[in-house]
């Protein structure tokens, strides 16, 4: 056995030796790795999942954004800038007033601003402390202080502000040209009790609607499912649609989830979190940013199990009619008590806003941010 | 005709491939040939392209080089920031001569500048380069031998190394979850880095003077990812929890390969290369770890506190499959020897690849991205022939750029409440680098033209 590279040639390679080794040791002295990327800016339906925001998150007791005496529940959003990236905010919610501080006594809808979406003014404080009012029962088809106003849902039609809520006759609608202005109601509801499906149990409750050209789409709850309803270019009132005309009957758009018999579960399985039923559809649309284009209608909602826990669900649907098709999985749950979720889309980053229960009782609007691994930006200062 | 034949063959050539060498190429002249080098090899690169190539070194070799491979790769018009891979790449080949019969011992490896491996478990739903994001941040090492059976036949082999991971973390004690800076916690981390080992082997027939057909069988292999972990303790006094986690992940599996190469110098410049390499892509196993976990946290006496909401055993993951198609990817090269002082010559290459996509349309709720993939590479070389008493043999410089495109197209989810959604995907990739290779004892490599016999009685086609 003979190798061919002898003596004469191991001599001459004492540089180029030196010099690999020199560089190999420079690799390797910087092999020390980076956390790395490629993660950023991934797609998303803009709809979560969303984490719960935690201490220092939010100027309060996390992960609440409003809460104080008058139990603040069922929030609505409306950006300032519906194209700005900041998320300045405008949030209606449900309260119940004490008659003093001038809102009055029973319940009403009340308003805030934050300028970094969550430091919204009033929180920690009663109704009329830095909330104003923004609505409160004057029609009798409300119910006066024993009535259930609230469940408010915003939205801009052209120059105007219109203001969806709940009251004991039906859903009611009221029309301000800009989210500080007085409110002025429709006569009478929109959407009452009357031709209500078979699924239906009582008046219409927690309305949220878009707008498609001049057609109006309104969905509401409704024993334990959802409905839509729509109002043509110039209409005063709404008439539900049926969500699948393939059937004799007015459907939902969308039922509880499926119910499976908890003998067929596998060991730590879960039953679907709204297999008891759905309530308080927040709808808003996008167009998908595929070249296709899509028209996809996002509908965020209330799951609830059949153990009473609740969570927050997504449903959607491509195009204007139809039935919804659910996301088996919930895009929020933390404590089982979170409900009607209200959605500020800011493309890539969003805030969920829900209703919780607070350890004292009384309810509270917390918030969760999506993505679930980024970190919302600084809070603002106090009194901007 | 010659057309629709070339598309046919386009349409079926595929896929996008898994370590560096696969996605990047190995030395300046074989990237800038497209990789199309099989039956054309015979400098460090062989160590991936063909290990048969090793026994065609005029003499000792030793490479190094550095190249840059910069992701552009965005979704829905932004840019996913995808890691650069980017690092060393070293060569040795030593040949010599065993009972009468021409062999050589070829050692070549990647060393990257960032990190030595990266492994990482995403949640299966969230999007993900799959190509490119991970799998090629890492490591390579590969050992050869081959030898020159006759004077028109070589073959050779070896095995390529990687590491896996197992690892275990204990956690004990006693957690106080009213005031977490008196909890009193033991930690134990034990983590293995296990060798994982890949054979290849090639073999090389000249057929003429001026043609050469290679074969060349890469095998496959994963990397896993296997961690568990335990936590047993006291909780505020209230009461014992345990948790055991046990989590299983593959990442990086390279598929096996089967490459058909061949080589044809049309001139005494003009060298001409294909090669076609068939991908067992539909064995991938998706990089989603398979969790275990065992909790048991009893209720105190009276029952939990109000403000305590114990945490409930996760549900069992549903790994949904990831379906990929077998694709055969075509290569083409050619170099051209522009320049032949006798001291110096000088080399232009290129070479182009077409990758299909294995990865079959997203439209569920998982969203691994992948485009196909054109890659057109270009390339010079120089060698200096007996550049002085210190350098009996050759030092050469290859140098090469390489421009990848992936066409932007949709992704279109068949369900309206998936948390992705319809998303648009593409973009490009551009490689740099550049290799220095000197050669002891023999004529330049790398040469267009038919070699100088390198042993008595060898045909000049070697």
């Amino acid at each position: 056995m003979r190798l061919r590279t002898g003596a004469r040639s191991l001599t001459s390679l004492t540089p180029l030796v030196a010099l690999a080794c020199a560089l190999a040791c420079a690799g390797a002295c910087s092999t020390v790795g980076s956390e790395g990327r490629g993660d950023v800016g991934l797609p998303t339906s803009g709809v979560g999942p969303f984490r719960r925001l935690a201490s220092g998150e939010v100027p309060g007791i996390a992960p609440f954004v409003l809460d104080g005496e008058g139990g603040y529940r069922d929030p609505a959003v409306l950006a300032e800038d519906p194209g700005a990236s900041e998320p300045r905010v405008w949030l209606f919610a449900g309260a119940l007033g004490a008659g003093a501080e001038g809102i009055p006594k029973g319940p009403v809808i009340v308003r805030t601003f934050a300028p970094d979406g969550r430091s919204f003014a009033g929180t920690g404080l009663g109704p009329g402390r830095g909330t104003e009012l923004a609505l409160a029962p004057t029609e009798a088809w409300e119910g006066g202080e024993a009535g259930k106003l609230g469940a408010p849902f915003v939205l801009r039609v052209g120059a105007e502000i219109w203001m969806f809520y709940a009251a004991a006759g039906g859903i009611g609608l009221a029309r301000a040209p800009g989210p500080t202005a007085p409110f002025v109601k429709d006569p009478g509801p929109v959407l009452d009790a009357r031709a209500a499906a078979t699924w239906e149990r009582g008046a219409p409750a927690s309305p949220s609607a878009y707008v498609e050209g001049g057609r109006v789409h309104l969905f509401f709850s409704s024993g334990g499912f959802l409905g839509e309803a729509v109002a043509e270019p110039g209409a005063r009132t709404f008439s539900r649609v049926d969500a699948d005309p393939r059937t004799p009957e007015l459907d939902p758009v969308l039922g509880p989830g499926p119910r499976v018999d908890p003998k067929s579960l596998a060991p730590g399985e879960k039953a679907a979190f709204d297999e008891a039923g759905v309530a308080d559809p927040c709808v808003s649309v996008r167009t998908t940013p595929a070249s296709a284009a899509r028209t996809q209608v996002r509908v965020l909602y209330t799951g609830i199990a059949a153990s009473g826990a609740s969570a927050i669900g997504f449903a959607a649907r491509y195009g204007h009619a139809g039935r919804l098709t659910r996301q088996p999985l919930a895009i929020y749950a933390a404590k089982g008590k979170e409900r009607a979720p209200a959605l500020l889309d800011l493309g890539e980053r969003g805030y969920l806003y829900f209703t919780e229960p607070r350890s004292d009782g009384r309810e509270g609007v917390g918030a969760g941010y999506a993505p679930a691994g980024g970190t919302p930006g600084p809070l603002a200062p106090r009194g901007e | 005709m010659a057309a629709g034949a070339a598309l046919a063959l386009l349409g079926w050539a595929a896929q996008v491939r898994a370590n560096p060498h696969d996605t990047f190429g190995f030395g300046s002249r074989s990237t800038a040939l497209g990789g199309a080098v099989a039956a054309d090899v015979r400098d460090a690169s062989a160590n991936y392209y063909n290990p048969a190539g090793l026994a065609r070194a005029a003499g000792l070799e030793l490479s190094v080089g550095y190249f840059r491979a910069s992701h552009h790769l965005s979704t829905n018009g932004v840019d996913n920031e995808v890691d650069p891979v980017k690092g060393l790449v070293l060569g040795v080949v030593a040949p010599g001569e065993l009972f009468g019969l021409k062999f050589a011992f070829g050692l070549g490896a990647h060393l990257p500048d960032d990190r030595i491996s990266r492994v990482r478990a995403f949640r299966q739903e969230q999007p993900r380069w799959e190509l490119y994001d991970n799998r090629n941040q890492r490591l390579t090492l590969a050992t050869n031998l081959a030898v020159a059976l006759t004077d028109w036949l070589e073959i050779g082999g070896g095995i390529s190394f990687m590491s896996s991971t197992e690892g275990r973390l204990d956690i004990t004690g006693s957690a106080n979850i009213f005031a977490p800076s008196q909890s009193q916690l033991r930690h134990e981390v034990d983590a293995d880095l296990t060798a994982v080992r890949y054979p290849l082997v090639g073999a090389r027939v000249a057929l003429s003077d001026r043609v050469a057909l290679a074969a060349v069988y890469r095998h496959k292999f994963q990397l896993g990812l296997d961690l568990t972990a335990h936590l047993q303790g006291d909780i505020s006094g209230l009461t014992t929890a345990r948790y055991d986690l046990a989590t299983s992940s593959v990442n990086n599996y390279l598929p096996r390969q089967v490459v058909l190469g061949g080589s044809w110098l049309a001139s005494d410049r003009v060298r001409i290369n294909a090669d076609f390499t068939w991908h067992e892509w539909s064995a991938y196993v998706a990089p989603v770890a398979k969790l275990d976990v065992g909790l048991d946290i009893p209720p105190p006496k009276g029952g939990w506190p109000a403000s305590i909401s114990p945490p409930e055993t996760p549900a069992p993951l549903k790994v949904v499959p990831l379906r990929m198609r077998n694709r055969v990817v075509p290569h083409l090269g050619v170099e051209w020897r522009a320049v032949d002082l006798g001291w110096l010559r000088g080399f232009a290459r290129a070479g182009y690849e077409l990758q299909k996509s294995p990865i079959e349309a997203q439209s569920l709720s998982v969203s691994y991205i992948d485009r196909d993939r054109h890659t057109g590479s270009f390339g010079l070389g120089v060698v200096l022939v007996h550049p002085g008493a210190l350098m009996p043999g050759s030092i050469a410089f290859d140098g090469h750029a390489q421009l990848s495109v992936l066409p932007t197209a949709d992704t279109l989810k068949s369900s309206p409440a998936d948390l992705v959604g319809d998303f648009r995907a593409g973009g490009t990739i551009w490689n740099f680098g550049g290799t220095l290779t000197a050669t002891f004892d023999g004529p330049a490599a790398g040469s267009a033209r038919p070699q100088a016999p390198a042993a008595p009685g060898r045909r000049a086609a070697r």
